[in-house]
């Protein structure tokens, strides 16, 4: 198991964001995680990147324990993450930001920029590398997300609603670069609102509700599931 | 990774970084290398004014600047630097040059201890500029209370018996050269920071201290060695500076008017840009220059230097370079 969470939550003053969440991925998988607006998807990623602590439980990342660690000591244990609202980098290219997620393993400039194209190249914005980063519609920036993000050559990579706001044929694009990352031996942690791309993605799914997991298991399973359909899917289901 | 290593053939090089701008800053150091061979005196002193603003200022430039921390103590470690020569000069005979050494050492290990505190309780902003001013000022009234440094008079730099290098007692064209020789190196660092790992790491913290933790960076560690290095060359050049002026004193070395003066090149010239410095340096040179015909009141500049620093800060953020470097090809940042 790459990553293994064990009771985590986290309160903010009275606001109980999550509570006792258990769950463990193995490598290469690709885990969905759906829930409403609020659900505590996000606060799940922040906990796990290191920008918050968890108020109890223990999170291990390939078996080690790393909830006392700081956010840029678990990029450098090898997880990286998108945020759900994009944030470039504004006074730097949009290859100058992947070029800063490269430095993160490689010191030497030529290969970092070697790097930083090739990852540019995997995500389908080699025509923006020297794009001011702030130019960039919607689609454009989730994919710098991604790009910087991998390029810090991550072994688990959490997305954050990366397909919000995508027309279906560009969904369709983030499905195939979700899977060639995958491919590569990269664990994925995938929240979106996109059930398309949820149930065709996932190995797995987690559901979110108020804080809990009210669901576990494969994509058509949480499909029917009951509990899934009322608070998340709704009757008339495929969002 | 093999399938990233496939494509990358296919991704055009980009051009290799500023081979113009390479040879126009060549150009530019062989005319300042001749400057003080064709003028007067009254330019030579000019010279060695925007020479001394901007290594001085390039100094800042690296924490205030690259690292984005606005710091408004930085006139300590010069002072530290010109103390620590002039001190140990007059008082123990030491050579300037190794007390100019000594000074740097001292400045890096007190931005060392300072930047700790500061970045570990994550003071940012105007907080961090509070902090490094009140570190200043406290550091002022230190050495104008305590007699063994000379109090509020300072200490004169006695003349030397002999003629010796090592004293760094030199004529206005040495100093010159000095100065252009602290220009280069300062000019020269900047650049390949901002080029390489270093440069890049800084830049992420200085726009979001989040996405750069979230791509392996410790904000912390970043911003203590970026101050380090901008304290560690602050005081030679107030070593430089004392030897120029033959004295130390703690209004001329550790004053507010200083502290804010430092800040004004990067700021009208480019906040990290390796030659903003240089240019903000000049221009500030000769509007001082033009206000001192006009003969403004003592006490004036300081609200002058304050108007503008708000006026750029406001105005033109990033200064003159980015309009500059969009005239000259192959000019980056
Ligand atoms: N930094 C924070 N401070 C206070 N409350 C927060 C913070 N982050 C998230 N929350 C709260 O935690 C709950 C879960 O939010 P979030 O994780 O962003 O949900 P989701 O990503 O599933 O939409 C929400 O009620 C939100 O207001
Ligand atoms: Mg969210």
């Amino acid at each position: 198991m790459i990553l293994t969470l064990e009771n985590v939550a986290r309160r903010f003053g009275g606001l109980v964001a999550l509570s006792d969440v258990s769950f463990s991925v193995p490598e290469a998988q690709i885990l969905g995680i759906i829930g409403k607006n609020g659900a505590g998807k996000t606060t799940l990623f922040n906990l796990i990147a290191g920008r918050f602590a968890p108020s109890s439980g223990t999170i291990r990342f390939s078996g080690e324990d790393i909830g006392g660690r700081s956010a840029s000591a678990r990029a450098m244990a090898g997880i990286a993450r998108t945020f759900q609202i994009p944030e470039p980098l504004p006074r730097l290219s949009v290859f100058e930001n992947v070029l800063a997620g490269a430095f993160a393993r490689i010191r030497d400039r030529s290969e970092a920029g070697r790097l930083a194209h090739e990852t540019l190249n995997f995500c389908d914005l080699s025509a923006k590398a020297d794009v001011a980063s702030t130019e960039l519609t919607v689609p454009e920036l989730k994919r710098l997300e991604v790009a910087r993000a991998l390029a810090t050559q991550p072994r688990l990579l959490l997305l954050d609603e990366v397909m919000a706001g995508l027309r279906p044929n560009e969904v369709d694009e983030a499905m195939v670069l979700c899977r060639r990352i995958r491919d590569r031996g990269v664990t994925i942690l995938f929240v979106e609102h996109v059930m398309r791309a949820v149930m065709n993605l996932c190995d797995r799914v987690v559901v979110l509700d108020q804080g809990r997991i009210i669901a576990d298991g494969a994509p058509a399973a949480i499909r029917g599931d009951e509990a899934v359909i009322d608070a998340y899917l709704g009757r008339e289901a495929d969002a | 990774m093999s399938e990233l290593t496939a494509t990358a053939g296919r991704q055009a090089v980009r051009p290799a970084a500023g081979t113009t701008g390479l040879v126009l800053a060549a150009l530019l150091l062989v005319l300042a290398i001749l400057f003080p061979m064709f003028v007067s005196r009254y330019w030579l002193a000019l010279g060695i004014t925007v020479l001394f603003w901007t290594s001085f200022s390039g100094s800042w430039n690296i924490i205030g600047g690259y690292a984005g921390q606005f710091s408004l103590g930085h006139a300590a470690f010069f002072a530290i630097g010109a103390y620590s020569s002039a001190w140990l000069y007059s008082v123990f005979g030491f050579p300037t040059l190794v007390g100019m050494i000594v000074g740097s050492a001292v400045a890096a290990l007190m931005a060392l201890c300072i930047g700790w505190i500061i970045f570990r309780y994550k003071l940012h902003g105007t907080y961090f500029a509070i902090g490094t001013l009140a570190m200043s000022e406290v550091l002022r009234v230190l050495a104008g209370a305590l007699p063994w440094f000379g109090g509020n008079g300072g200490i004169p730099i006695p003349l030397a018996q002999e003629r010796n290098w090592l004293l760094m007692q030199f004529q206005p064209m040495a100093f010159y050269y000095m100065f252009l020789a602290a220009t280069v190196v300062i000019i020269a660092l900047s650049a390949w920071i901002a080029r390489n790992r270093f440069g890049y790491q800084l830049a992420a913290i200085r726009d979001s201290e989040d996405v750069a933790e979230s791509i392996g960076i410790s904000p912390t560690r970043l911003k203590l060695a970026a101050y380090v290095i901008s304290a560690a060359l602050a005081a030679p050049i107030g070593t430089l500076y004392s030897q120029y002026l033959m004295f130390v004193d703690p209004p001329t070395f550790f004053g507010l008017l200083v502290a804010i003066q430092v800040v004004l090149p990067a700021v009208i010239g480019g906040l990290g840009t390796a030659f903003g410095p240089l240019l903000g340096a000049i221009v500030l040179t000769f509007a001082i220059e033009l206000s001192d015909r006009v003969a403004l009141r003592p006490g004036a500049s300081l609200l002058a230097y304050g108007a503008m620093l708000m006026v750029f800060s406001v105005l033109l953020p990033r200064g003159l370079w980015p309009l500059l470097s969009k005239m000259l090809p192959g000019a980056t940042r």
